[in-house]
């Protein structure tokens, strides 16, 4: 039976750990032809190497998505290596906890805005030019901390609700073409970001207490959603966001 | 023998996974925030980060002073 991405190019940002590592091993179990990205390019060039011995068709690009190169170069790579682009995942992103607003840095400041805000534009950017003539799907990923306030993490947060206005705007122009654009917004997601972000374990762990299912979801229920908006599935879903959050924002 | 400054600097890598990211992923943007001089530079980029590149996540608060130990004495072995 075919996969339901089967023969579709996609590039998935943040892919070397995380919730872009599950996307892109689901992704490849759905027969997609994989371009993956990220800074790290050790633990990148492992999860590829690891997807192509299981038969995927994948390759790694080390890619900083907060420059417009970089942003380039990764889709260049898709369309030179398939001669085209379907899916584009904007995944990649960092959380420093940064304490109270007037304690953030410039630094800490402007590296969440490069590598959240920035990044996601520049790749949308760098993308949706060859999606014009085909359609095609892309998935960006918010946040609980874009729908509420995040204390300690001002940056991020202001980050994840711009990837959603980002997201509603890019669905509305890119609709005539085909280019669906979505947006998943996970809670609390059992990845080295949010167990670094939370700074132990019992904290983690109270947290997840206090979620009306009572964990955090695995990187693998984020991306079984990831992958549904990217496929044919949702053929009639733009400019939505799934919340992924455990019945967190329900009430 | 470390300085101060770079002393702090991987106890920040420690304890704050944010930080720990800013240092990883925009290395010369934190080493020129904080002021290190290029030999304490050198030091971060050759024997500090691919360490703190290998730190568990998050590095829990009872084992950070074992974990800061073990950074300071690579920092401080002979070349």
């Amino acid at each position: 039976m075919a996969g339901r991405l089967e023969g579709r190019a996609a590039i998935v940002t943040g892919s070397a750990s995380g919730i872009g590592r599950a996307t892109a091993r689901l992704f490849a179990r759905e027969g997609a032809l994989l371009v993956l990205a990220d800074r790290n390019r050790a633990a990148g060039e492992r999860e590829a190497a690891a997807l192509a011995e299981d038969g995927a068709e994948v390759d790694f690009v080390a890619t900083d998505i907060s420059r417009a190169a970089d942003a380039e170069a990764v889709v260049a790579a898709a369309v030179e290596r398939h001669g085209r682009l379907d899916v584009l995942v904007n995944n990649a992103g960092i959380y420093p906890r940064t304490g109270r607003l007037h304690e953030v840095g410039d630094l800490e400041w402007d590296l969440t805005m490069a590598t959240n805000l920035r990044g996601t534009f520049l790749c949308c950017r760098a993308a949706i030019p060859h999606m014009l003539a085909s359609g095609g799907a892309i998935v960006n990923l918010s946040s609980g901390s874009g729908l509420r306030g995040s204390p300690n993490g001002v940056a991020y947060g202001a980050t994840k609700a711009a990837i959603l206005h980002l997201t509603r705007t890019a669905a509305l122009e890119y609709a005539p073409e085909g280019i669906r654009v979505n947006a998943v917004v996970p809670g609390l997601t059992d990845t080295p970001q949010a167990r670094g972000s939370t700074g132990s374990r019992e904290a983690y762990e109270s947290w997840e207490r206090r979620l009306p299912l009572g964990r955090a979801a695995t990187p693998e229920e984020v991306a079984a959603v990831i992958l549904f908006l990217a496929s044919g599935e949702a053929s009639y879903v733009t400019g939505a966001e799934y919340v992924v959050d455990g019945g967190r924002t329900a009430g | 023998m470390a300085s101060d400054r770079v002393r702090a600097l991987a106890e920040k890598a420690v304890a704050d996974y944010g930080f720990r990211q800013a240092l990883l992923w925009g290395t010369e943007e934190v080493l020129s925030s904080w002021a290190l001089d290029p030999p304490e530079a050198e030091a971060v980029r050759e024997r500090l980060l691919p360490a703190v590149e290998e730190l568990p996540v998050p590095v829990e608060p009872s084992e950070r002073p074992a974990v800061l130990a073990r950074l300071i004495e690579l920092l401080d072995a002979p070349s």
